[in-house]
């Protein structure tokens, strides 16, 4: 009876699991391309002689839960070790996402700068270090607004 | 500065492996080594098994009688000691010691350091002498193809190997024990035949006939609530398959 719940559960993780991920790589590609011309950086420092009119402090935040089948997966590859790729596209599509809900903020602005990302295990998992159940990854930054006759970038 | 407007490649950072091929191949991989390595030290119980100290047997089964509650019921005992000595003859049949344990269940089992042990639910179902000569001849032979102890051993091997893998992971392990169970299952209705055949063939000697062990698998069989399918994982084999077996000796 154990087995039969446990592929159940594996089978239904498996299809709600790339399904969903799926329908989230094509939302990131396409809110990416429309969110192109916000331009984010990581330097602290803008060119000299920029004039900042305003400067807001901007964060997106995003929580993905990885499904049952590649929580099983990454206790397999654990014993033999190896890369973990149930959890790359997890980490990937988490960094991506809270990347895009930081733009979100910070619309009526010119450019992101000094942008800084975390990422922290949440959920029940989060106290047990041999798994990982969500991740969360925080995306910060300082979004500024220009005058932009000022200064030519 | 020229900033470049740039979709994030998102080839990098994300394997193009397909995590199903992955987990298949891991899955099959794991499965075929996890089973050599317990018919491995399966086997090298069986080789060892018959060089076990006659004491230590002994003191593995005064632990497992232990834990059930042994009942007082002497003339049982004693009626079920003649019939063993009617079995393999007076000698022989003192080196084993009848134990009656307070269990619900119909079951018979033979536990190291020659303890023969029945439960208080079989002793109600059984009357019949000859019925009890084939469950005592039976449990005489996993005495004789030492299936007491390489039973024991390979379940200690079974858990030490689930107990290693579920350290990492404890979903995953379930797989594995499953595997293994069902490969435990198979190694022990093989013994079971074998026990079966051998306590016929002492039946036959002391009483003339097989019908002790007829109608204890008719017993069984009106008890038997799972199909053929169900009883196939079973530890012991199906009672029809078992009645089968009888037959073909009885030819």
């Amino acid at each position: 009876m154990n087995i039969i719940i446990f592929l159940g559960l594996l089978i239904l993780g498996y299809l709600a699991g790339s399904s969903a991920e799926k329908k989230h790589y094509r939302s990131l590609e396409r809110r990416e391309q429309v969110t192109m011309d916000l331009p984010v950086m990581t330097t602290s420092m803008l060119p000299r002689g920029t004039e900042v009119e305003e400067s807001i402090l901007v964060t997106g935040s995003a929580v993905i839960s990885i499904d049952y089948f590649k929580r099983i997966l990454s206790g397999l590859i654990n014993i033999v070790g190896g890369k973990v790729i149930s959890y790359e596209s997890l980490v990937d599509r988490a960094r991506r996402e809270a990347i895009l809900r930081l733009k979100d903020q910070a619309k009526e602005c010119d450019y992101i700068i000094n942008l800084r990302i975390e990422t922290s295990a949440i959920g029940n998992s989060a106290n047990n270090k041999n798994s990982v159940g969500s991740v969360e990854v925080l995306a910060f930054g300082t979004a500024v607004r220009v005058n932009k006759n000022a200064v030519q970038l | 500065m020229q900033f470049n407007y740039k979709a994030p490649d998102t080839s990098v950072n994300v394997s193009s492996v397909s995590p199903l091929k992955r987990g298949i191949q891991l899955i099959a991989s794991l499965s075929i080594a996890v089973l050599v390595v317990y018919t491995l030290l399966g086997l090298l119980i069986n080789v060892l098994a018959p060089y076990l100290p006659a004491s230590l047997e002994t003191r593995m089964g005064k632990a497992i009688l232990a834990e059930w509650t042994v009942e007082e019921d002497d003339a049982t005992v004693e009626s079920y000691q003649e019939i063993l000595e009617k079995l393999i003859g007076q000698e022989e049949a003192s080196v084993y010691e009848i134990r009656i344990i307070d269990m619900d269940q119909v079951n018979a089992f033979a536990i190291p350091g020659g303890f023969i042990v029945f439960s208080t639910a079989f002793v109600e179902a059984f009357e019949d002498e000859e019925t009890v000569a084939f469950a005592l001849g039976h449990e005489l032979g996993h005495f004789m193809n030492r299936d007491h102890i390489k039973a024991y051993g390979r379940s200690m091997v079974l858990y030490t190997i689930t107990g290693l893998i579920s350290g990492e992971e404890s979903a995953s392990s379930t797989l594995f024990l499953d595997v293994l169970s069902k490969a435990e299952m198979k190694f022990s209705q093989s013994d079971e035949l074998k026990a079966d055949a051998y306590g016929a063939g002492l039946l036959y000697e002391a009483y003339g006939s097989y019908n002790g062990g007829l109608e204890f698998f008719d017993y069984l069989r009106d008890d038997y609530s799972h199909g053929q399918l169900a009883s196939y994982f079973d530890s012991h084999p199906h009672p029809e398959k078992r009645v089968k077996e009888l037959k073909k000796l009885k030819n």
